[in-house]
């Protein structure tokens, strides 16, 4: 009923230490306010999108260094862009590459997407936060449209703000390829106290009767009483059309989903803390200037060779990040790691000035 | 008190100062300065000046002082002259009030402006409907203006400290110097330049101190507006993991440099200024009454102001009772639900007593130092007691983020205060840390009882017999009760809002005070920023209760225990 594994994700520990109990994915929480003012009558339905400059200064975001939920969303783009290189290089039949260079030179292409996609996504973001919840906190206040989240931060977040007429202003939605499905886990602790309570408890979230209550609308027979959590079971055999009757999220088909999207952690999983350190250094510490540049980018209609400096993207490749940033993080050396922060940050905030220069010499107003 | 008795105190302050407030500033200098190799540096200190983002946090911390403190003036100065010149209606209950914007550390106030000045705020809803904004392009106020929110936040808490060392000052004018010039024919606004601004500088200088050190090392307020470019904010980020970084001690290290340097300066002008001026005040000085109208604009002008600065105070208030507000003046529907959710909430209740917990102690401490330091000082002749009673103010001179980074560099593993972490409970640390930013006021309270109860009552009862202890005990300790309660009221419910140094050292959920608990609060999901302010409005309630208290224990010289 709960499979080992999913999309590279494990659900339950192979010595059975610990099970999942509940999926969880990483997506978009919006805000249908803000977005029909902006005149996007679609809600998103991938990253890219977060990216559009009609959301200038509406995207909420998080700073990665500070939330680890917020770099595994990040670490999902920047592996949806890997896939897509890698598969549209599988497809091209060059008979000079084997598979597996053709999967090496995919991963560095999409990681070089990737982080222009970051870029773009943080020039739209407001400011960064200092935390994950800040996201569906600003997008459910109106202070922006759009923002990155884990499903049940803005689940939960559309439930809180709905109306008495049942509608809400707040959505979500997982991006179709674009996020990994894992778990959140119970486990029970060495030396517990009681470990027979505790067995029983895992044993009833783990029932039929435990599962419906992550699921069920309040007040539906066998559902919670109070509030709807909307968490999607873990059990394969619970997406039952009987049990679809009362599920809040009726039209989910999470097993389904999960097949469009499979985890490699050898893509980036070596290079998360990286990841982290990049962005901060590329979008968090040099914000104002990016958010400088993209404003004069927008105004002058994105001129070629302003863009290609916006986004330029030196010292920061894949091999780069493998063979010379990672083991700086690693070092421990912290006043290594600040130096190298800030000789990076200097230069993409060189960077983001020039192509601010750029835009506003070279290209044509409303162009 | 017997001079083995006072020794003795003597040693316990000093020894108090050595532990809590010399060890941690010389620890955090030294890894500041003291290279890998164990040699002396200077390395880490200049790379704060070299790394663009720290000095634009510096440039950032300096300009938001620079307005706060310019601001306050704009605000306090009018206020000042027009309350100690003139007889305007309400002049008495409204300069009582224009303490009322303390009872809220500015960042709670700030939660409640964040849910006001939102893209679908109050502010927003109100100019949409008065046709003064379309409803297409709402203004992101605090989107793209953090500083701006960071120094209006600022201004509207700290004024009142300038208004109360202002018109302190201006009372304490001698009338006869402004009447000798008028006699001389100067005009009005001459006079008031060459004459009453100068001879008020003391009272401007130690007011525009406070908050210009103040903002400088405020952490709340940036911290609830995201705005990160700021020094103060910079150290806090840096404090999850302080091993092998010296760079977090280098940017406490130049903002303690900065702070000592502002300090050193306002107290010199001071000096200055004080030798200049005249003596106090030989005649009493009459208000001059104005006509109805002008009076009612007096009146509006104070009403006006105090009101501006209880706007966030309204906006924390509503966001406590709004069941969801979004997109409308004030909320839709109102609702008792946060209330009843905070009381039941993991984090509050164990927040109010822990927060009870560390203040009571701590204000504890400050009264027996403060009685010790104060009786010192005042009543006996040792040697180097003036220093004892320089050190005793000193802590209003280093920002509560200096110090508390301090005994959080040197609690951890290895370092000379570890022992003084009760496993991971930080009790000792947060009730020292407390007890130290508050010392000064008892010890000025305690010292104004003693000089104004004389010698003599207790010499009195030791000539009947009385042992010296005995003598203060009975004698002179009831009489300066009643300052010792101002002071120690004071000292309790701002340590009860204590910011930097529960932000920094409450790094456990259970060991939370109230103040962490609501910036918590803050950023969690739902209804968290609801709950916590529902957590600001009870310690609103609770500290206007201890400040109304202070304020019949002591009269008007409530103002006094905010000077420099």
């Amino acid at each position: 009923m709960i499979p080992a594994s999913v999309g590279g994700e494990p659900f339950r520990d192979p010595q059975a230490r610990w099970v999942g109990v509940v999926l969880a994915s990483f997506g978009i929480v919006y805000n249908r306010d803000v977005l029909r003012r902006l005149g996007m009558a679609q809600a998103p339905t991938q990253w890219a999108e977060l990216g559009d400059q009609r959301l200038a200064d509406q995207v909420a975001l998080s700073d990665p260094t500070k939330s680890g939920s917020v770099a595994k969303a990040f670490e999902l783009i920047i592996q949806q862009q890997m896939h897509r290189a890698v598969s549209s290089l599988k497809a091209a039949d060059d008979p000079a590459q084997n598979l597996a260079e053709r999967e090496a030179a995919g991963v560095r292409q999409g990681w070089e997407a990737g982080l222009r996609l970051i870029q773009r996504i943080s020039a739209n973001a407001r400011y960064f936060t200092d935390s994950a919840a800040k996201i569906p906190l600003e997008v459910a206040r109106g202070d922006a449209a759009a923002g990155m989240a884990i499903d049940a931060y803005g689940r939960a977040t559309e439930e809180f703000v709905r109306r008495a007429d049942g509608g809400s202003r707040v959505g979500f939605i997982a991006p179709e390829g674009g996020t990994s499905l894992s778990v959140d886990p119970i486990a029970l602790l060495r030396g517990a106290p009681d470990p027979a309570l505790a067995t029983a408890f895992i044993e009833f979230v783990l029932s039929s009767e435990g599962q419906q209550l992550w699921a069920f609308r309040a007040g539906a027979p066998g559902g919670p009483l109070d509030a709807t959590l909307r968490r999607l079971p873990v059990r394969k055999d619970f997406y039952t059309d009987l049990n679809r009757r009362y599920m809040a999220d009726a039209d989910e088909d999470p097993y389904t989903r999960a097949n469009s999207f499979t985890y490699r952690y050898e893509w980036t999983g070596p290079v998360f803390a990286a990841i982290r350190f990049l962005i901060r250094v590329m979008c968090v510490d040099t914000h104002q200037e990016q958010q400088a540049a993209w404003k004069g980018l927008r105004r002058a209609g994105f001129p070629a060779a302003a863009l290609a400096v916006f986004h330029r993207l030196g010292g920061v490749s894949y091999e780069e990040a493998r063979n010379t940033i990672v083991p700086v993080l690693q070092g421990r050396d912290k006043v290594q790691e600040v130096r190298l922060a800030r000789q990076l940050a200097d230069a993409f905030r060189r960077q983001y000035r020039q192509a601010a220069r750029l835009a506003a010499a070279g290209g044509r107003p409303g162009g | 008190m017997g001079s083995a008795v006072s020794r003795v105190m003597f040693a316990v302050a000093l020894l108090f100062f050595a532990l809590f407030f010399v060890l941690p500033i010389w620890g955090t200098c030294r890894t500041a300065f003291v290279g890998a190799d164990g040699g002396w540096t200077l390395d880490y200190v200049l790379e704060v000046f070299r790394n663009e983002l720290y000095r634009e946090g510096l440039s950032n911390s300096f300009l938001i002082a620079a307005w706060t403190t310019l601001g306050c003036l704009a605000a306090a100065l009018p206020l000042a002259v027009i309350y100690v010149r003139f007889a305007y209606p309400g002049r008495t209950l409204l300069n009582s009030l224009v303490l009322t914007p303390l009872i809220l550390p500015p960042f709670v106030g700030a939660i409640g402006m964040q849910a006001m000045l939102g893209q679908a705020g109050a502010l927003n809803s109100l100019l949409m409907a008065l046709g003064l904004m379309s409803r297409q392009s709402p203004a992101d106020w605090l989107g793209q203006g953090q500083m701006f929110g960071v120094v209006v936040m600022n201004v509207l808490h700290l004024y009142p400290i300038v208004y109360l060392n202002t018109s302190a000052s201006l009372a304490n004018l001698d009338p006869a110097l402004e009447e000798a010039a008028a006699n001389l024919g100067c005009p009005p606004w001459r006079r008031f330049w060459r004459i009453t601004l100068p001879l008020t500088m003391p009272g401007i200088f130690a007011g525009s101190a406070i908050a210009f050190i103040w903002a400088f090392t405020e952490l709340g307020v940036p911290l609830i507006f995201d705005f990160n470019r700021v020094t103060s904010v910079q150290i806090f980020s840096a404090i999850k993991d302080l091993s092998n970084n010296p760079f977090p001690y280098a940017l406490v290290v130049v903002l303690l440099l900065f702070t000592t340097l502002i300090y050193a300066a306002s107290k010199l002008a001071l000096e200055r200024n004080v030798a200049a001026g005249g003596g106090r005040a030989a005649t009493g000085r009459a208000t001059i009454a104005l006509s109805r109208g002008r009076g009612l604009l007096c009146t509006t002008a104070f009403a006006g102001l105090t009101g501006l600065a209880l706007v966030p105070h309204a906006g924390v208030l509503l966001l406590s009772l709004a069941r969801d507000w979004y997109g409308t003046l004030l909320p839709d529907a109102l609702t008792l639900a946060h209330y009843r959710q905070a009381l039941g909430h993991e984090l509050t209740l164990s927040a109010i007593a822990n927060s009870l917990k560390y203040s009571s102690l701590a204000t504890l401490l400050d009264i027996v130092l403060g009685i010790g330091v104060a009786y010192v000082v005042v009543r006996t002749r040792i040697r180097g007691r003036q220093i004892l009673d320089a050190m005793a103010m000193l802590p209003l001179a280093v920002p509560g983020i200096v110090l508390a980074f301090g005994y959080l560099a040197l609690s951890r593993e290895g370092q000379p205060l570890h022992a003084l972490m009760l496993g991971d409970d930080p009790l000792l640390l947060l009730v020292a840390a407390y007890a130290m930013r508050r010392l000064p006021y008892v010890v000025r309270s305690a010292s104004a009882g003693f000089q104004q109860i004389s010698p003599t009552l207790e010499e009195a009862a030791q000539n009947l017999g009385a042992s010296p202890e005995r003598a203060l005990w009975r004698i002179t300790l009831p009489l300066v009760t009643p300052h010792l309660v101002a002071g120690a009221l004071l000292a309790f419910s701002f340590a009860m809002l204590e910011v930097s140094d529960s932000m920094i050292l409450a790094q456990q959920a259970g060991h939370f005070p109230i103040t962490k608990a609501i910036y918590t609060l803050a950023s969690a999901l739902g209804d968290g920023p609801a709950l916590a302010a529902a957590l600001g409005v009870w310690s609103m309630v609770f500290l206007t209760i201890t400040m109304v208290g202070a304020g019949v224990v002591l009269g008007k010289k409530l103002g006094a225990l905010f000077r420099v």
